[in-house]
Order: structure tokens, then sequence, then C-alpha cells
């Protein structure tokens, strides 16, 4: 009532629209709970067994990391798995480490793509599962196997098929211990007409998934001189447990005509955990592969990946020994714009991270994504399902809050004693988000208000 | 509901915002939205463990950098009470003359083998400042802080330095100190030198390394009883303007950049990768100082300071008479 009292009195060209995509989230997310509240009720009395209820929730979402080849450390394969392993997998769902997604679910919009977190209801689940004492039932209620992809396959397969492009970048070698490595070689694409992206994703290959930080990939073109020269365009930015990246329809990021790749990895050889200090893993190589639009692809709009700084610029940042720092930048555009995804980044003693979208003609600040519980060793890049990603009208101002911990309270903090200060190396730290943005004009945007305010009529 | 939600979203951020920020207070007292205050010297200098080297003898070294948070004023804090190694026999190679920013490994100290687990604290007080003690400990346990002398990936090494006078050749942070002690009055130049040569092992295929990667060279001082002034020598010559064709276009623009900044006298380039760097000092005041020359790679594309990789310091000591 309170929204639309204030649209019917100035129009919705200054409404959060970031709200309506809210609004529609806090309506789905009714039902979910009620779910998750009935289960939970029912599960005294309802025997809950492996074969009927919990494998089903395993194969979905633990089987593809946790099995042999996978990069989790435990195999959760089948019932023997399952019932070894109870009170750890117990531990962890419940407390939401497992699976490693980590985004706040009870505030900010809750509908992403790829979102790996489980429901309330399975976790339920799993839980009166291991407190009834993993039981293993009727193995005539067992599911048929999970088809998996092979674990050196590209995850985005089932939804693309292969990738359009592949460009490996050339192979290094990285030794167990030592100063963190920046690898920076070149790579031709062999495309020479400007296309579009339909997704991304950037796949470290073989015993690189350990060591690879995060690898960022520019375009460049070479000159006549042989020299290169940046496009301005930013093909994509992995980093450690990200999944990939997916361009919604009808916008368009452009893979430029007869573009190089420019590689920036950073691997960390800390990553490599046991091994002994004079090992070397021999050729790691890092793979982007690259999904295209047809070459007559019709869009409206243009989309970036842009990496946002705090306020002074992350070369500012300190954090003093055994104490906190929040960091802070705020960020506007001279035409709307709709955020697609948000990935926070910061290294070891970055803790939380939020999002927000403030209106400066009503006051009002709307939290957009909340992550409480950031983890180095899981990036995400928080992918907006597309009616629900924030309209961001003129002039109205994102937030985007960082949270450090360099306390020994932190425990991936590997010296609370130091003093921490911008830098490249895991070690240090840096703040900053990755946000997709499509840059709209007027008419665009205040079509998408319109076309979401009569969804949420509708849901309501 | 939907009244409900978009209250309790807003009552959040009213609620946690503030009580965040009074909780974040900076380094130097400062909220974190609060602006800096006029820069005059009145803010602290924070001492920084790089990391750390397991040298190939057995042996341990810790290198020690600082921010000095004033950014336009340099800081002098002289070995003693307020600039201190709290192991003894390392204290006294520490900078007293402290430049503005971030200076990174600017010195280290080398443990022994059987010392690796001693903690060596670095303590500064800048007494314009709020007279806090800022202090950090050089230590080696922890492999997130290991340093190394391996290759970089795009084949990048520490470069190596040498004095006209000595035999001996240092590398990386730990450097090397000159052996011979220039004597001079106050007021009389003194030309200080210093070789050095590019080690670096790149791949010729690559466009970014047809041309060899020039080595820049930083003279600076590190002990400084007074003032000291640099004069270009004849070696280092002003570079010549460069013509800009296109001032509009991105490569226009950074023509004008370079013109409008060029490198002071203290700053060398040698261009082949390899030779002599040469300045010409005067000196204030009577006193023991000591200058300091970093040589960096930095040019190339896997060498930068904040990467920790690759720089090399060398050490003068100056006799100043009256």
């Amino acid at each position: 009532m309170d929204l639309q009292t204030r649209s019917a009195r100035s129009g919705a060209s200054w409404m959060g629209a970031a709200t309506l995509a809210l609004i529609a989230t806090f309506a789905l997310q009714g039902g979910a709970a009620a779910q998750a509240t009935f289960a939970s009720a029912d599960g005294v009395d309802v025997d809950v067994t492996y074969a009927k209820d919990v494998a089903s929730i395993i194969q979905k979402n633990c089987t593809v990391c946790h099995r042999p080849g996978g990069i989790g450390p435990i195999d959760l394969v089948d019932y023997e798995d399952a019932k070894r392993y109870a009170r750890r997998i117990r531990r962890q769902v419940a407390n939401r480490l497992m699976p490693p997604y980590y985004y706040d679910h009870d505030i900010g919009i809750q509908e992403l793509k790829h979102d790996w977190r489980l429901s309330d209801e399975d976790i339920n689940t799993i839980v009166e599962w291991v407190d009834q004492g993993a039981l293993m039932g009727d193995p005539d209620d067992m599911p048929p196997p999970a088809d998996l992809p092979d674990t050196d396959d590209w995850a985005l397969t089932p939804d693309f098929g292969a990738p359009d492009l592949v460009v490996p970048s050339s192979p290094i070698d990285v030794p167990a211990r030592g100063l963190d490595l920046w690898h920076r070689p070149l790579a031709p694409i062999g495309i020479d007409s400007d296309r579009c992206i339909k997704a991304l994703q950037v796949k470290p290959s073989g015993d690189a998934k350990g060591v690879v930080h995060h690898a960022n990939s520019t375009f460049m073109r070479m000159q006549e001189d042989g020299s290169f020269v940046g496009t301005g365009d930013r093909a994509t930015e992995y980093a450690m447990g990200k999944l990939g990246e997916v361009i919604p329809e009808g916008v368009c990021r452009t893979l430029p005509a007869d573009a190089w790749v420019r590689w920036d990895i950073h691997m960390y050889p800390g990553g490599l955990g046991t091994l002994a200090a004079d090992a070397v893993i021999p050729d790691n190589v890092v793979e982007l592969g690259i999904w295209l639009h047809p070459e007559d692809y019709d869009y409206e709009y243009k989309q970036d990946l842009v990496s946002y700084m705090f306020m002074e610029g992350q070369h500012d940042m300190l954090l003093p020994p055994n104490g906190f720092e929040m960091t802070q930048g705020l960020r506007s555009f001279d035409h709307p714009v709709r955020v697609d995804s948000f990935q926070p980044h910061g290294h070891l003693r970055l803790r939380a991270a939020s999002l927000e979208i403030f209106y400066p003609e009503t006051g009002r600040t709307e939290v957009i994504s909340m992550v409480s519980n950031w983890s180095a060793v899981w990036h995400q890049s928080h992918i907006y399902e597309d009616d629900v990603a924030p309209l961001v009208p003129t002039g109205a101002v994102l937030v985007m809050k960082q949270w450090f911990d360099n306390t020994s309270a932190n425990p991936n903090n590997p010296d609370p004693d130091q003093w921490v200060d911008y830098g490249s190396r895991t070690a240090d730290e840096m703040s900053h988000f990755w946000m997709a943005v499509t840059h709209l004009d007027d008419e665009g945007y205040e079509r998408m208000v319109e076309e979401r305010k009569e969804k949420a009529k509708v849901i309501s | 509901m939907v009244g409900r939600a978009s209250l309790a979203l807003l009552l959040c951020v009213v609620v946690a915002g503030p009580a965040a920020l009074r909780a974040q207070a900076a380094a130097d007292g400062r909220l974190p939205l609060q602006p800096p205050p006029p820069s005059g010297g009145q803010q602290n200098v924070i001492p920084f463990m790089e990391g750390w080297y397991a040298n190939e003898d057995g042996t341990y070294t810790v290198a020690f950098g600082y921010l000095n948070l004033n950014r336009d004023v340099t800081v002098m804090i002289p070995v003693g009470d307020d600039n201190r190694l709290d192991v003894a026999e390392f204290d006294g190679m520490q900078p007293t003359t402290f430049l503005p920013g971030r200076q990174r490994g600017v010195f280290s100290v080398t443990l022994p083998a059987d010392r690796v687990d001693e903690d060596v604290w670095w303590s500064l007080r800048n007494h314009q400042a709020d007279g806090e003690v800022m202090r950090v400990p050089g230590r080696t346990n922890a492999i997130a802080y290991e340093l190394d002398w391996k290759l970089r990936p795009q084949g990048s090494l520490h470069p190596l330095v040498w004095f006209e006078s000595s035999s001996r050749q240092g590398r990386g942070p730990r450097g090397i100190v000159a052996e011979t002690t220039p004597t001079t009055t106050v007021g009389s130049p003194v030309v200080l030198s210093i070789n050095t040569r590019d080690p670096s092992e790149r791949d010729p295929d690559d466009y970014r390394f047809v041309n060899a990667i020039p080595l820049r060279v930083v003279w600076s001082r590190y002990q400084s009883p007074g003032d000291v002034e640099f004069t270009r020598h004849e070696s280092n010559p002003l570079p010549e303007p460069e013509v800009v064709v296109d001032s509009a276009s991105a490569a226009g623009r950074r023509a004008i950049a370079r013109n409008n900044n060029s490198p002071g006298p203290q700053s060398i380039l040698l261009v082949e990768g390899h030779g002599e760097a040469s300045v010409i000092v005067t000196f204030s005041e009577p006193g023991e100082y000591i200058m300091r020359a970093q040589v960096d790679n930095f040019r190339a594309v896997d060498s930068a300071s904040n990467d920790q990789c690759c720089w090399t310091n060398g050490y003068v000591r100056v006799r100043v008479t009256r």
C-alpha cells in the first residue's frame, strides 16, 4: 500500500525498482519458509531414510565435487560414504557452510541463477536423518544413479553445450611453496568480427584448480608494429570456486574482432596444501570458455563487467593488527542501469560484504545483497534472475560495503599481528566488487519498471 | 507483508550502518568516511613486515617496509627509543628518514637457522602525531608471507647490484652495503654510483621482450641528520620531450603525462637493462648518512612493488663534516 501510494503521487521514475524485485522475492519466499516449517514439524514422527529422502539431495548437491577426481576432500557417492561422514555433513549443512555458496538467505534479493544453496526443507531433512541415526531405509526407494558430468567438463555445458571458443593460457610450473605468482601471457582468440557473448567460464585444468586464486581476462588488439593495446573490454574475472558468467538475454557483452586475451592469473603456491616444499606442479593451464550468440543476434543494450572500488580507492586501505576495517564505495550513473550480478572481492581478512542502493530523492536505502560469511576460497558471481535484477534509476547511488577482520577470530587470518594494506598477494588485501551492469536508457528503464509492477500485482 | 519487508530492510540499514562505522575507526583514529586532516607531518608512520625468505644457507631473511601516512611530508625518526628493533644486534640499520607513502622492502634482517622461531619487532613513534607506538613483528611462521628468489612467470628476477669498490653483489631487499665510506663536507657535492645488471630470463619470442626491459634506479636518503639535495649527473640527462602526434589519443595523453612528469635527478633509467647509475648529492648538515639506491625492473609485466618482486637495495654510508 505504501509503495502504491508513492507511485501514484509521482510516477515510477524515482521509485526503487530494486524494491519491486524484493517484493517478488519476499512473496515467493513465503512459500519456501512454510514448506521448511512443515517438514521440520513432521520430521519427529516420520522416519527419514537415506534411500527415500537423502540420497537425492546428496546426489544433486554434493556428489559433483565429492567423488573420485572431484575437488572435495571426501567422497559422498553412496550410503556408506554418507553414513561415515553423517555428523560432519549435518554440521556443514546446518551451518550453511556446504554447499559453498555464501549469500545471506534472509535479506535482499534471493532469486539467483546457479544458486547452490540448499532449501530449508533439504537442510531439515538431512539434520533429521542424522539425528534419527542415519538409516539406509529400503533400497528400493533409492533414486537412479546421478548422471554427473566429468570433473573436467565445462560446468555450463548442460545449459549451453560445448563452448564456441576455448582460449588457453600458456602452461606454467607452480612450486608448492614461495611467493605468489602472477602469470600474464597473451593468447589469440581467432574471431574476425565483433560478436556478442552469451556466457563465459574460466576453468583451471587439472592441478591448477588448487593454486589459481584468480584469473582476469582482458581483450587486447595487436597493432601494426606488433605491440598490443587494450580494447577497453574485459572478458571476465575468475576467482577460486567461481562458476562463470551468464549474460542476460537481450543484452550484449562484446567480444571485439581480432581480439587477443591478456591473462592475469594469480597463482597461490600455498594452495597446494601438504605437498613437500620442493615439489612442483608442472604445466598448469587456465582455459577461458566463451559461448557466443549468433552473428545476427538482436540486442537492445550493452553490458560490461567492471571492478568498482571503495571510496578512497583500495590503495588507501589499512588494517591495524588485531583490528577491523570497513570500506565503503559509492557509485552512481548518469543513465539508468540494471545490475545483473554482484561479486565481492577480497583476500584472507575479508569477512562480509553488502550491496545497497540509496535513492537521493527519497532518502531510502535498500539492501540488495548481503554476504555475512564471505570466504576467500569460494568466490561466486551472484547472478540475479532476470525479473529481479536491480533496476537503478539515474542518480541513485550504489553503496558497496566490505568488512575486514584482522583478529585471531578470523580462521583464515595468517597472522593477526601484521599491519595489512592493499597488495596483490593473498596475504595482502583488496576491496572491490565485480559487477556486470547493463546500461539502459530512460525508455527501457521505465518499460522494465512497468513490467515488474504488473508482475508484482499478479503475485500479490 | 510487503510493507513489513521494506521496513525491515530500512531498519537494518539504519541500525547497522552507524554502529558499524563507529566500530571501525582507522589506524590513525579517523572514522572510515572521515576525510584525512591536512598533512603537516602529524600522521603516523606504520611499520610493515613484507615477508620472509628461506635462504639457501639455512638462514632466514625478513623484509620490512613502511607506510608514512603523511601524503607529502618526509618524517624523521632517529634510531633510539622511537625507532628500534628489539633484537639489539639487528638495531641500527633501519631507516630514519621516512618518505611519504608506502615504501616496500626498504631493509631486512637475517636470522640464523637456529633462531628461525624468533620474532623481531620493529617499533616506531612519530612525536608529531599522537605519540602512539606503531609496531610489527618480523617472523617466519606464516606460509602466506613467504617470499622467494625464484624466476617469476615471465622471467623476472631481482636485479644484481654492486659497487665499484667491491666484488660482492647484492640481490633483493637484503641488498648490499658499500664497503667504502665517501667523505665530504657540508655543501660540497659528491657523486654516488651503483652498478647493476638484470639477470631476468625472458622469452625472446614474446613481443614485450624484444627490447631490453629498462632498469630504474632511485636514490633516496635513508638515514640522514640533515637535508639532502640531488643534482642531475651528466650520465643522466633530462629526457627529450616526446613528440605528441595526437593529443586526444590515449598514447598522446600518456606522452603528455610523461613530458609533464620528468623524473628527478635521483631517478635514473638504464634502458639497456644494465649499467652504472650516478647522482650528485649535497648535504646540509654534518653527520653520518646512509643513502639508499632502489634498483627495480618494474617495467616488466611480472614485476611490481605490490607483487613484492623485483627490486634490490644498495646502501652507501657517507660521512659529512663541516
